[in-house]
């Protein structure tokens, strides 16, 4: 009951901004808060990842980067030439496929978002499985390095193929309609519409994962963090768990990378680079770890900030700072240790 | 037949033997110890059979099939739980979860269930959950359910322990030097959860140090000296062996 109420207080929340911005004439803000929702989609997958299950990974950009890239490759792709094709004849019959033009008045036929989003979910999974099988093996620093490796890659083929618009990135990513008169993207008249869909999948995520953590296999997934050898020997097949947790994780990065490509309309390689992958973990990490609403609030808020420009071209040595702070003197977090330092206030002066 | 037959079991560590041919049954219901002074093998033993470490020959065959080289958690899915020398509870765990966490086999909720929360899944769930209740109960630490596991007394870590083991039901029970850092008043207090356990007819295998504590509980004993088997028998007999007392009890 109580995770009900969370999570009905979040909505609440994302309520009322949306009404206390559009009142004041405000709208703006919810381009932002949209953004840092979807981001936000990564950082909790993350922190399923490394604060119940207890691994690392400094390489989960890529993830969010393989289904931005693959949506924007799959819904620019022009298939004009090709409507000879009984496959593409098939998808146009299928509404898979829809006709249109591009900004020069060029004839266009481009793929539904729809196939992308589950090729993006098909290649995620492929990938998350062929790098997650040997590198889970790794423990510790020894993970992190390995999965650090595994971003540079994805970060350096993104900057250099051409099919990924190399430097450029892709753009004209169209929107992704949803049902009709709901669609992800759309520019600024779209703005409030756009700022549900990305809550609703935020809380729809959260609720997931909540779930997942007081379930037998997030049981399982907090006894691997607790002590390997206790949960093998208990039953539980430590590399499976491993596994999916990786995939999950890896999911929630690809589905956000999805979604934010079609809003933004493109995606560039910054997205795959490294500091972005250091940023989740930053954010993982001052939102206390083993602890997703943490996470969720810390990552609304410094997404936020950071979208807005407030800090600036200091924007990565924030992220920086703040992980060398969390680590020397808040490892639990910023929400935690707050609030330890508050009770221990609090019953000080009930003493007195 | 014996619940647990071991059979000329080897593991060499380079030209070193570990353990060389050692073999003796666990009957049902048994309290069997291994015992041997410092050294002797008998931890590699205990390895052996919970699946911590590849034996390199001999077998192991357990309600009889065979369970050689199987890794841990199949061994454990099989119904052989075990406890570890220095305890390893689950810190970032309740109490509770820890218990409910050691009936992982007894689930069958997956992934999708679980984000779900479908009602299987939540049904198993209440299920397990009064299951580990019961369990702390018959440990009487009901009260410490809530507790973090992290923050818990050496005795109060055991009975987790146990309970967690215990919760899946296991037909085996391995412990792994359980006396180990206890004194003299906390050991009496071990035997009798451990005759506690046999009670609910649980078969215990148990790697132990304590001479005192294994005269006490255990039906019969296997002696191991330089990871060979130099005597089995029942306590009055292994006191009274002459090649026991010049490699071990002579020493104490």
């Amino acid at each position: 009951m109580k995770r009900y109420i969370s999570i009905l207080s979040l909505a609440a929340v994302v309520a009322v901004i949306q009404l206390g911005s559009t009142l004041c004439g405000r709208e703006y803000y919810l381009t932002q808060l949209t953004m840092a929702a979807y981001y936000s989609l990564v950082a909790v997958g993350l922190c399923m990842l490394m604060g119940y299950a207890g691994q690392i990974s400094l390489g989960h950009a890529a993830f969010f980067a393989i289904g931005g890239y693959t949506t924007a490759v799959l819904t620019t792709m022009n298939l004009q030439a090709h409507t000879s094709s009984r496959i593409v004849s098939l998808l146009v019959q299928c509404g898979l496929a829809k006709p249109g033009t591009d900004l020069y008045g060029v004839a266009q036929l481009s793929l539904s978002p729809w196939i992308a989003l589950g090729g993006a979910g098909i290649i995620t999974v492929v990938i998350a499985i062929i790098i997650g099988i040997p590198v889970l093996k790794l423990k510790g620093h020894y993970l992190a390095m390995a999965t650090l490796g595994f971003g540079i890659i994805v970060y350096r083929i993104t900057l250099g193929t051409g099919l990924f618009g190399q430097a450029d990135g892709i753009s004209g990513v169209p929107q992704f309609t949803i049902v009709p008169g709901i669609a992800i993207g759309g520019g600024f008249a779209n703005k409030v519409i756009n700022y549900y869909i990305a809550w609703v999948m935020v809380i729809c995520g959260m609720l997931l994962l909540l779930n997942l953590i007081d379930s037998r296999v997030g049981r399982a997934l907090k006894s691997i963090h607790g002590s390997e050898e206790a949960a093998s020997a208990i039953g539980i097949h430590i590399p499976r768990y491993k596994l999916m947790v990786f995939i999950i994780s890896a999911l929630f990065a690809s589905l956000a990378g999805v979604c934010l490509t079609h809003y933004n309309g493109g995606i560039g390689p910054s997205e795959a680079g490294v500091m972005k992958s250091v940023r989740y973990v930053a954010i993982v990490a001052v939102g206390g770890m083993a602890n997703l609403w943490g996470t969720l609030i810390m990552s609304v808020l410094l997404n936020y900030l950071s979208l807005r420009g407030y800090f600036g071209s200091y924007d990565d040595a924030v992220f920086g700072a703040i992980l060398i702070g969390i680590m020397l003197f808040a490892p639990d977090g910023i929400i935690k240790t707050i609030r330890t330092k508050v009770e221990a206030r609090v019953k000080v002066k009930v003493r007195e | 037949m014996a619940l647990l037959e071991v059979n000329n079991l080897s593991k060499f560590f380079g030209g070193l033997k570990a353990v060389s041919a050692v073999s003796f049954d666990v009957p049902q219901g048994n309290i069997k110890a291994i015992i041997g002074p410092n050294g002797a093998g008998k931890t590699t033993l205990f390895n052996l059979i919970a699946g911590s470490i590849r034996p390199d020959c001999g077998s192991v065959r357990f309600k009889n099939s065979s369970i050689f080289g199987l890794p841990p958690y199949r061994i454990a899915q099989r119904g052989i739980l075990r406890t570890f020398q220095n305890i390893k509870l689950f810190p970032n765990l309740s109490v509770l979860e820890n218990v409910m966490a050691g009936m992982h086999v007894k689930g069958r909720a997956g992934l999708a269930a679980g984000m779900l929360r479908l009602p299987q899944a939540r049904a198993e769930e209440a299920f397990i959950s009064e299951k580990a209740h019961e369990m702390l109960a018959f440990f009487n630490i009901g009260e410490l359910a809530k507790r973090n596991a992290a923050h818990l007394s050496f005795g109060q870590q055991r009975a987790v322990e146990f309970a967690r083991a215990l919760a899946s039901g296991p037909a085996l029970l391995l412990l792994d030097e359980p006396a180990a850092g206890l004194n003299t008043q906390e050991t009496a207090q071990l035997a009798s959860q451990i005759a506690h356990i046999r009670g609910k007819g649980v078969t215990i295998l148990i790697v132990e140090h304590d001479m005192s504590l294994i005269m006490d509980i255990s039906d019969e004993i296997v002696v191991v000296s330089s990871g060979q088997k130099i005597a089995e028998g029942k306590p009055s007999d292994i006191q009274r062996n002459a090649d026991v007392v010049r490699v071990y009890l002579g020493e104490e």
